[in-house]
């Protein structure tokens, strides 16, 4: 009876690992073993199309049939380009944005009682940082010693595009056109600034030229990626990491698939996942867009500058 | 002396001591240019190139070390499982015997259903019948690092540890700034090639009909910008190569691999195919096809940043000859229609004439 039992374990052993090796072959084909979240429903397809244009392709769907290979291909092919449209509109909308609120509440420009400390601040540092600058223009410098302040016409920066459309978003105009050359020339000495000169002129210059330090943007989309794990984390029982790896993998548009929302656990709400998920991955495509537009700027400002303090360097020592 | 000092502090040269030898000049321009000529070969295609190469070459080697032993908790999990499956089919066939044929299919069936059931589970979880050992090999280490930082992301091979993870985020973070860098300059490189190549085929099957007129050639020389049907053909040859190479090799249909080419070209990866994956017995040829397909996957990036290049001047050029063309015809009916009231005018005042 013994023998017969571990020879009857020996074959069935067999058998079983094979029927296995058939299960996992089949699995990989796309056969479902009935889980729900590998269905074609309305939600389920919304994602697939999502992770189809956004370029995520997670493979938890993928086509079945030689027309369903062949429309994705189309389609990516026409939605890759109108996402690529929409990022870019996106992002450069709600960088105009960030910054707007960024000038008005980290800033504290909005708030009358510390705007004239930190105005002041602010340019003292301005003044510093231009002093360093040898490239000035010749009339630039005889405006200076005439003391007159036409040097608006040299403004620090170079003229933002978007200045207009910024401050047409920043809604509180300069009160006169006659104030505006005393408010843009950052270098002009300090007794110039008369108390009569209101807050909402500064308002408005921040708004425009101000450049958001990059570690705001970095700690945005940690603060999101945060925030997603710990959503993800709530409803499909990952734990922090995963999560946290999860919304990054999906965020860089790399989008591995082991995992996808819905796929471990089976609940009723999954149509509701997958609906969350996406839009969280809309929003979060933009938030990305919108920083790497803050940073962008940022890091053209550092280079400037790092430029202009390398020539000084040269033309000092020589 | 102090200008070594400024010299040697603002090029961050180490060889200092070099260029404070009795011959002034000579060894601080050798530095210079040596420095110079190394910034420029770093940016060139083939720098970066080596760049992006030898990157994924350093994360297969460390992701292999990182998830080549980790233990696979699905692996004994299924082994315990076949293990309770042969156990309970053999309480079954002790208790009915073959006597009682009827009962003891509904049993093992559900025996068996069970056993599936866990099976699939497992695969959802990760598990796919071979061993970390197996699946991190180096060649399948070198496509998971591509597909981390092109961003296409398979996803038929995952870490599963957690340094793993953490590793595969930091390596992304600095990786796709390196592919994005790779991408531009190689897009522009090979955008320039392929525009030269475009103008002296042009000119020379050109030149038999129009050689007289040699100062229209020259006009015409200058404006040239290549069509993008000629991208579109490029990157249609391309993946039609793929699908041939890849359609022998993995014996797929040539939809299945058109549709392969499409999704890694796009950075889409679905990973539903993915070369050298789907065998897992012929170890030694799938690792020579996936580093083929590392090699054209990169190449097939480039080429794309290469359309995109021209594809983007060439649509340039046709909205600005649009633009034109309109601003022409607007002004064509303008002034027909000027001359259209004008001629209505006279004719009127004509005819008012007349009728006096």
């Amino acid at each position: 009876m013994v023998s017969f039992y571990s020879n009857f374990c020996f074959s069935i052993s067999i058998e079983l690992k094979s029927y296995q090796g058939k299960i996992v072959k089949a699995v990989r084909r796309g056969w479902d073993g009935g889980r729900s979240s590998r269905q074609w429903s309305f939600s389920s397809a919304f994602l697939y199309s999502l992770t189809v244009i956004t370029t995520i392709g997670y493979g938890h769907l993928s086509p079945r049939t030689s027309w369903g290979k062949i429309m994705t291909v189309f389609y990516a092919l026409l939605g890759m380009p109108l996402f690529l449209l929409y990022l870019s509109n996106v992002g450069e909308l709600l960088a105009s944005w960030f910054k707007c609120i960024y000038a008005l509440m980290c800033l504290c420009r909005g708030c009358p009682g510390f705007s004239r400390r930190r105005v002041v601040h602010i340019r003292t540092q301005y003044e510093t940082s231009e002093a360093e600058s040898i490239e000035r223009p010749r009339e630039w410098r005889d405006y200076t010693d005439s003391d007159v302040t036409p040097d608006y016409r040299i403004p620090p920066y170079p003229p933002d595009p978007r200045r207009g459309y910024m401050r047409s978003i920043s809604m509180p105009q300069p009160c006169s056109p006659r104030m505006r050359p005393e408010v843009r020339g950052w270098s002009e000495p300090m007794h110039h600034d008369s108390p009569a000169l209101s807050e909402f002129s500064y308002v408005t210059f921040d708004a425009q030229t101000i450049t958001v330090p990059i570690s705001v943007c970095v700690a945005i989309m940690v603060g999101y990626l945060m925030f997603g794990s710990m959503i993800f984390g709530l409803w499909e029982k990952w734990d922090k990491l995963d999560g946290a790896y999860f919304c990054f993998i999906s965020l860089s548009s790399i989008g591995f698939g082991d995992f996808v929302p819905g796929e471990r656990v089976y609940t009723p709400r999954i149509e509701t996942s997958f609906i969350v998920c996406s839009l969280y991955l809309m929003l979060g495509m933009a938030l990305v867009a919108m920083c790497f537009n803050l940073m962008q700027e940022q890091v053209i400002h550092y280079y400037a500058g790092l430029k202009r303090a390398l020539r000084r360097i040269c033309r000092c020592k020589r | 002396m102090d200008r070594h000092h400024t010299h040697s502090s603002i090029h961050g040269s180490y060889r200092s001591k070099d260029s404070t030898s009795t011959t002034e000049s000579d060894p601080r321009e050798k530095i210079k240019d040596c420095l110079r000529k190394f910034i420029a070969f770093m940016f060139t295609q083939v720098g970066v190139g080596a760049l992006v190469v030898c990157y994924a070459i350093l994360g297969a080697a460390s992701f292999m070390h990182i998830e080549k032993d980790s233990p696979d908790e699905q692996l004994e999990n299924v082994l315990q499982w076949r293990q309770n499956c042969v156990d309970e089919l053999w309480n079954i066939t002790n208790e009915y015997n073959i006597l009682n044929h009827t009962a003891w299919m509904l049993n093992s069936n559900k025996v068996l259903k069970v056993f599936q059931n866990n099976i699939t589970g497992a695969i959802h979880l990760g598990y796919n019948g071979r061993a970390s050992e197996d699946i991190w090999s180096f060649p399948a280490a070198l496509m998971y690092s591509l597909s981390v930082f092109t961003m296409i992301g398979y996803g038929n091979v995952v870490p599963k540890t957690v340094w793993g993870k953490i590793g595969t985020i930091a390596y992304a973070c600095f990786g796709i700034p390196i592919y994005v860098l790779y991408f531009c300059n190689m897009g522009k490189v090979l955008a320039k090639t392929f525009k030269w190549l475009y103008i002296t085929a042009h000119e020379c099957s050109r030149r038999d009909d129009t050689l007289l007129e040699d100062g229209e050639i020259q006009a015409i020389k200058r404006k040239i910008t290549v069509p993008s049907t000629a991208c579109l053909w490029v990157i249609s040859f391309y993946i039609l190569t793929g699908t041939i190479m890849f359609g022998a090799w993995e014996k797929w249909n040539y939809l299945d691999s058109t549709y392969f080419c499409v999704i890694s070209l796009c950075k889409i990866g679905f990973g539903d195919f993915v070369p050298g994956a789907n065998i897992a017995d012929s170890a030694e040829g799938s690792h020579l096809k996936l580093v083929i397909n590392f090699i054209y996957v990169l190449l097939g990036m480039g080429l794309v940043a290469m359309c995109y290049n021209l594809m983007c001047e060439d649509v340039r050029v046709k909205v600005r000859e649009l633009r034109q063309d309109l601003k022409n015809c607007l002004d064509d009916i303008t002034l027909k229609i000027t001359v259209c009231m004008n001629d209505t005018k006279y004719y009127h005042q004509k005819q008012t004439r007349n009728i006096k």
